[in-house]
């Protein structure tokens, strides 16, 4: 059984917690105005594209890291594009990720017959994600990366709550609605590029959805929402990892989004019961 | 040029003309509203009441002749401009207080984000903070300014929205149909309170509107839009029978009560598509 002292003089355990902690951050900021413009699904068909991409980055002999990135990126900002100009691209949309997920199982089972046997092991990292086999490269990537997320967040925050609450004033008053929404796509593409690293393209919706939602929850302001929902992201990763780090058979992956998905319902039983009593 | 500055218009249309989809929706527009007017557009469902006011607000370009605001074009004039957009309302799920969405009329445009603490260290927010405050009181919303604002009434919603408009201090002020869908009594309030800002402030108001009777004692100038065409002028010189019938093209009757007060009867549209009204 491994200790906590133990856990954290590990080197691999502290790359986790510190790689973890920064898409804990970055998915909290990202996750609650996705939850304010009702975009979530975005989130769930880039962790498609994000399979494919990363998949091809292997195959061709690029790091999975920018193929991560260049895949999501693009794809969150080409679903932007298209939506802007077409209302009813839900069709569309569906048809070009069913698409990109079949070019996904394609490649996948390429690399197999081409006796590549890395690839398994890759496809059940990008799904499930890896949190405990980091390479170095990948930290100063992600930690770079991650910068760039919460600095952008930072100076869009303002202009971009307002657009995604108050549309037609906002456009009123002069703020360029649509190449906000396209810069925050590009944000929500490398958000995601990073958080399969961590939680895996499968999980990377509840850590986007859960955090927020919670938080959106307990709060009436989206600025406050954002820094809670950051708050309860980081704990979920931090408590995640430590708990899979002490047990032999949990991934880190099924820690962290079992953490966030009781941390949100315990969030909506307690504010749901508390709205009761203030109605009476 | 005029040499007179206290008697440039608030806005001028000059032979102005609006395009849609190769479709006209107006031209030969030439209208002119004075500085503190209160000013209503009326006309018959589709006929561009809004597409008139936001060509004021820069947001639909003419395809002939000209618009000024205070003298500019409307995106140099845009900051001493408030706004509250057509059917403008907010689903019970939208979390953010009303307080909150009157502070980003004042500065959501802003880059950055709104720090934790900021009336702590910063003048700036202090004062920000307060024109919020005074402006809340104003519309009589303090009340209701922290809860949720879908958790908020029709009349509260609107109230809290013309706060957002009004909190910069503008100049002029653009409510496209701020009284759909509220009922009798919260139309003829915020009716008052608009007139109130009008004549208090200065502040001139352009108001689209449905129906003429909850305004008509407070209007300077009325606009009609029917045809393609606009008609212009005081309400005693425009609300008449003739007038009004042959714009909307049925009949319709302008009674004068025992008070003097204008009434429009048989109007088409005015109470059509909306219940919920008290009697």
């Amino acid at each position: 059984m491994t200790t906590l002292s133990s856990l954290f003089s590990s080197h691999f355990f502290l790359v986790a917690l510190l790689v973890g902690s920064l898409v804990g951050i970055i998915c909290g900021l990202v996750g609650t105005v996705l939850v304010l413009r009702g975009e979530l699904f975005t989130a769930d068909a880039l962790s498609h594209v994000a399979f494919t991409g990363a998949l091809a980055a292997f195959l061709v002999g690029l790091s999975t890291g920018v193929g991560l990135v260049l895949s999501c990126v693009a794809c969150a900002i080409g679903l932007q594009l298209l939506g802007r100009r077409n209302a009813s691209a839900d069709s569309v949309i569906g048809t070009t990720f069913a698409w990109i997920l079949g070019l996904g199982t394609l490649l996948l089972s390429l690399s197999a017959v081409s006796g590549n046997g890395a690839s398994g092991a890759t496809s059940t990292a990008i799904l499930f994600g890896s949190l405990f086999t980091i390479s170095t490269a990948s930290v100063t990537f992600t930690s770079l990366c991650s910068l760039v997320v919460v600095v952008a967040m930072m100076l869009l925050g303002r202009p971009l709550i307002f657009s995604t609450l108050d549309r037609p004033v906002a456009i009123a008053k002069g703020v360029h609605v649509e190449a906000l929404a396209t810069m925050f796509s590009g944000l929500v593409g490398l958000t995601a590029a990073l958080a399969v690293q961590s939680v895996g393209a499968l999980l990377l919706v509840g850590l986007l959805a859960a955090p927020a939602g919670a938080a959106l929850k307990l709060t009436r302001s989206p600025f406050t929402a954002m820094g809670l929902s950051v708050a309860i992201a980081v704990c979920c990763v931090f408590g995640g990892t430590v708990l899979a780090g002490l047990s032999t058979f949990v991934p880190p992956s099924a820690a962290i989004t079992l953490l966030a998905a009781s941390t949100y319902g315990i969030v909506a039983v307690f504010t749901s019961v508390k709205g009761r009593h203030h109605g009476h | 040029m005029t040499t007179e500055p206290l008697k440039r218009p608030a806005l001028t249309w000059t032979n102005a003309a609006v395009e849609l989809a190769e479709r006209t929706i107006f031209s030969h527009v030439s209208l002119e509203i004075e500085v503190g007017s209160f000013v209503a557009v009326l006309g018959p469902n589709g006929v561009g009441k809004s597409t008139l006011v936001k060509t004021a607000l820069g947001l639909l370009p003419l395809a002939h002749g000209t618009v000024t605001v205070f003298g500019d074009r409307p995106e140099i004039a845009r900051p001493s401009v408030g706004y509250l957009p057509q059917r403008h309302h907010f689903d019970a799920g939208v979390r953010i207080s009303g307080r909150d969405l009157v502070r980003l009329g004042l500065d959501g445009d802003r880059w950055g984000m709104p720090l934790p603490f900021a009336t702590k260290f910063s003048a700036r927010a202090r004062a920000a903070e307060a024109q919020v405050e005074a402006v809340l009181e104003q519309v009589s919303a303090t009340a209701f300014a922290d809860r949720s604002i879908g958790e908020c009434s029709g009349g509260e919603q609107q109230r809290l929205l013309i706060a957002q408009a009004l909190v910069r201090r503008p100049r002029l002020l653009i409510l496209d149909e701020p009284l759909d869908s509220l009922d009798l009594p919260n139309q003829a309030a915020v009716a008052e309170l608009i007139a109130t800002i009008c004549k208090e402030r200065e502040v001139t108001v352009l108001l689209v509107a449905h129906d003429v009777n909850p305004i008509l004692a407070h209007l300077d100038q009325v606009i009609y839009l029917a045809h393609g065409g606009a008609l212009a002028g005081t309400p005693l010189e425009v609300i008449t029978s003739e007038n009004l019938s042959q714009l909307y093209d049925t009949p319709v009757d302008v009674l004068t009560t025992s008070t003097g007060r204008l009434v429009v009867v048989g109007q088409p549209d005015a109470h059509g598509g909306h219940g919920g009204r008290h009697h």
